[in-house]
């Protein structure tokens, strides 16, 4: 079986690519006799079962410490038959430097140059065909977090080479090399690698590296040692890297160029005041408007009414129902455009009312994004999100989740601590609405008050906050800092955002879509054979009794486990069709959009953070839904809130 | 150069050759002569005075030979401190000056000079600085000179002396931003949090990490 070893640099996306790249099979055992985990996975690459192997981050190879043992240990004992390195674009001179010392271990190496919409931001761009010419193996683009270029990279793995890296090490370090990899035995491999680090200032790794090549009381390579590192006044390591970065250098002045940021005098200025507190906040405010109104308004208002009472229903309806008409069996007829048809449960929801809005989404989202934006809002809300036990860095994943929670959840990897991705993890299940029911919601509430709009928003921006605090006070606590670069702000480039918007669209039509049929037809089902009454019966004590709202709200439970828009889409129809009054929807809406994540969204919690953990989100994150759900229902009751 | 200061030449090479490992009489002579006659009598006699003891070629302190070599290492990188960050010299053009000031500073003004850099506990080479009574009383009472980026203002430009964390992570993690000693970087914003303008990249840190990195305002 192939080996491939995933290598690379603390925080360049190593385990996000690892996981958009393994299909089964993952394991994460610590090391033997370390404390190190490496995950492993199983991939068929053109028809040959591979095996991944993901490490943690090094900033070297020669330190002692366990990261890089492990990783030297790998390279040497297990010898993978490719090197992923997997490199953050935007500092690729430092991750060339590395990728120089990788080189030594004589195995082919695909450059993965991963986080290319960063370096992007920042003007940075790689003329990549030079890249793999001088380096003489692939190199690949990629955005792991998006799965961007793993399709390249699957092609790249049989090409891959062992690179090329021209370091000139000074003449007498250069020729203790030499000689000491001459003395290694011949089926010892990585023999350069080997020899530098027997070299190593650093004892345990130099020892570790001389036991490997049975050096070790062999006099002669001792009194090398000696004399090499009394030759030089600097660190042997030291003199080894400043070649290398050298190398570096010059691989990168060649292979890149800067292109100036797009941007005004005044672009800048409202990025400066976008994270000062006041006028950050100011700023912050007058997105938000315009969100709800571009989205929320003519999204969710006027394309979405067009779309399901004109298009679908008088435009396309009629169609519709007299191609079904001539088939001749009842029971598939009511299949497509019964109550719980594909057509009314399935089609429209899915075309009609979500794809549009979140194709507004994601635009005015990608614009905001594009321009750097979010990094000052990062700036500016840290201090709070010290509060819920996380920091600046949580940000992204947590605005991520409007767009999509699944995504968002991909994301929380770029959390450093198991704290705080499991804090974002919860609270992103718990309470963040992605588009798709964010979407729903905005049609939904179109028709009732602000101040059912306003109930809604409070009572799980509270909640969350709440959830923060307490999981941050009992959670041990393990800190870790917030140090981020700040992309310069830009005027948004309209291709990336269309780009963007495109594959975030086609991403929901592919992955979402389909559950809506499936849910249509369980739903389906489950009325024929009369289970569907039945559950209705059965819930109905904590439905009608405790959250006091009608027994169909069974189905959106249902429907909302699949795609928790399905779900709120039901409740349209509920509101519609007179079953439900507005205090009935808000607690409905509540109830549905904390309780249950979608499928795709457990899967990814239930692989990231294993079972244990997943299934005390679930539940949590269930009982705190039908509880927040029973209270608002009881507490509108007693005050006689109608809205 | 009379007995006293070879003496202290000896016990600070012992020293350092302690710090990355063990010293034997052949790797201290060869460090110290020509520049110093380092004799068999002079090594006998300082074992004698109780400095040092030799086993087998292998020389090393004594209780009472590091009392004695602590505030010379101390002098000497401090002094290479003073050098690099205030008078802006390079490590490399430090050495000799930091050799006159080790014999010649008086403990006040070590003290004063501990002070004004900010109590730094490593010497611009990287090896650590022997800490002084002052630093357990963190003294401010001189306005120090080096300050960390909480004590500075924004737009203030600072010149960064060095980093002064344990915590490796940190490090590594603002060196591969750009942030390490030598850089010139301009305070941008202080509240909500740290953001920070070197070259044409910003960075935004927290308090805590901003607290860690210690420079001359210039």
């Amino acid at each position: 079986m192939r080996k491939i070893l995933i290598a690379g640099m603390p925080g360049v996306g190593k385990s996000t690519l690892f996981r958009a790249f393994v299909e089964k099979d993952i394991s994460c055992v610590n090391y033997a006799g370390t404390s190190v985990p490496v995950s492993r996975g199983k991939v068929k690459i053109d028809g040959v079962e591979t095996e991944l192997i993901d490490i943690p981050g090094t900033y070297g190879l020669t330190h002692h410490y366990e990261n890089e043992l492990v990783a030297r240990r790998i390279l040497v004992e297990e010898k993978p038959d490719v090197i992923l390195q997997v490199a953050d674009t935007k500092n690729l001179k430092r991750m060339l430097a590395f990728t120089g010392q990788l080189a030594e271990f004589d195995i082919p190496l695909v450059l993965v140059l991963n986080m290319v919409d960063e370096a992007d931001q920042k003007g940075l761009k790689v003329k990549r065909h030079i890249l793999e010419e001088k380096l003489a193996t692939r190199v690949v683009e990629t955005i792991a977090t998006d799965g961007v270029g793993i399709s390249a990279l699957h092609d790249a793995v049989a090409k891959a080479r062992v690179p090329q890296f021209p370091v000139r090490f000074p003449p007498a370090l250069a020729e203790a090399i030499k000689v000491l990899s001459e003395l290694i035995p011949a089926e010892i491999p990585a023999k350069n690698a080997l020899a530098a680090l027997c070299l190593s200032d650093e004892e345990s790794t130099s020892e570790q590296a001389m036991e490997t090549c049975r050096f070790t009381g062999d006099s002669f390579v001792e009194a090398q040692q000696k004399k090499t590192r009394l030759s030089f006044h600097k660190p042997i390591d030291r003199v080894l890297s400043t070649a290398r970065e050298a190398c570096a250098d010059r691989l990168f002045a060649d292979s890149t160029y800067q292109i100036p940021v797009r941007t005004t005098a005044l672009i800048e200025k409202i990025g400066d005041l976008a994270r000062e507190p006041f006028t950050g906040m100011l700023i912050l405010f007058a997105l938000l408007t315009a969100l709800y109104y571009i989205v929320g308004q003519f999204a969710a208002g006027v394309i979405v009414d067009f779309m399901v009472k004109d298009f679908f229903g008088t435009i396309l309806g009629p169609h519709v129902d007299s191609v079904v008409a001539l088939i001749p069996y009842a029971f598939i007829r009511e299949m497509i455009t019964g109550k719980y048809g594909l057509y009314p449960l399935g089609l429209v929801p899915s075309f009609g009312l979500v794809l549009p809005i979140i194709v507004a989404f994601y635009l005015t989202f990608g614009f905001i994004e594009d321009s750097g934006y979010f990094s000052r809002l990062s700036i500016l809300l840290d201090r709070l999100f010290n509060k819920i036990g996380l920091n600046g860095k949580a940000m992204l994943p947590i605005i991520l989740g409007f767009s999509c929670v699944s995504m968002a959840t991909i994301a929380t990897r770029v959390l450093e601590t198991k704290k705080e991705r499991f804090i974002a993890i919860f609270l992103l299940s718990l309470g963040v609405p992605c588009s798709a029911k964010l979407s729903v919601i905005l049609v939904v509430l179109a028709h009732v008050s602000i101040g059912a709009f306003m109930t809604v928003c409070l009572t799980i921006f509270s909640i969350m906050i709440m959830a923060g605090v307490i999981l941050s006070r009992i959670m041990p606590s393990e800190t870790s800092q917030f140090i981020m670069e700040v992309p310069p702000i830009r005027i948004p480039s309209i291709r990336n955002v269309l780009k963007q918007t495109y594959r975030r669209s086609m991403h929901f039509v592919k992955e979402a879509t389909p559950l809506f049929f499936v849910g249509a037809i369980s739903l389906f089902t489950l009325d024929k054979v009369g289970f569907l009454l039945f559950l209705e019966h059965a819930m109905s004590p904590l439905i009608k009794g405790f959250l006091g709202l009608p027994e169909q709200f069974a189905e959106a439970l249902i429907m909302g486990f699949l795609r928790g828009e399905a779900g709120i889409a039901i409740l349209k129809q509920l509101v519609d069709s007179g079953a439900m009054n507005t205090p009935q929807l808000v607690v409905a809406l509540l109830v549905t959009l904390m309780s249950i994540p979608c499928v795709t969204n457990f899967m990814l919690i239930l692989k990231d953070l294993g079972a244990k953990s997943a299934i005390a989100i679930i539940v949590t994150v269930s009982t705190c839904a039908i509880l927040t759900g029973g209270a608002m229902n009881h507490t509108l009751k007693f005050f006689n809130i109608v809205f | 150069m009379n007995t006293v200061d070879i003496t202290a030449e000896v016990l600070e090479a012992i020293w350092t050759f302690e710090e990355v490992g063990s010293c034997t009489v052949d790797n201290l002579k060869r460090r110290l002569n020509p520049e110093y006659v380092l004799d068999d009598a002079l090594l006998s006699e300082l074992e004698r005075s109780g400095y040092v003891t030799i086993h087998n070629q292998q020389i090393g302190l004594t209780e009472k030979g590091i009392d004695n070599a602590r505030p010379i290492i101390r002098r000497h990188r401090l002094a290479e401190r003073l050098l690099t960050d205030i008078l802006g010299m390079t490590p490399e053009e430090t050495e000799e000056s930091a050799c006159e000031y080790e014999h010649v500073l008086a403990p006040g003004l070590t003290e004063a000079i501990c002070t004004l850099l900010g109590h730094p506990r490593e010497c611009p080479h990287g090896s650590a600085i022997p800490e002084g009574e002052c630093c357990k009383r963190a003294d401010v009472s001189i306005q120090s000179a080096v300050k960390t980026l909480s004590g500075m203002e924004v737009g203030d430009t600072v010149r960064i002396s060095y980093i002064r964390s344990d915590d490796h992570v940190i490090i590594n993690k603002l060196f591969s931003l750009g942030i390490s000693s030598g850089k010139t970087i301009k305070l941008r914003q202080k509240f909500p949090t740290y953001v920070l303008q070197i070259d044409n990249s910003q960075v935004a840190l927290e308090k805590n990490v901003a607290g860690c990195i210690c420079g001359l305002k210039i």
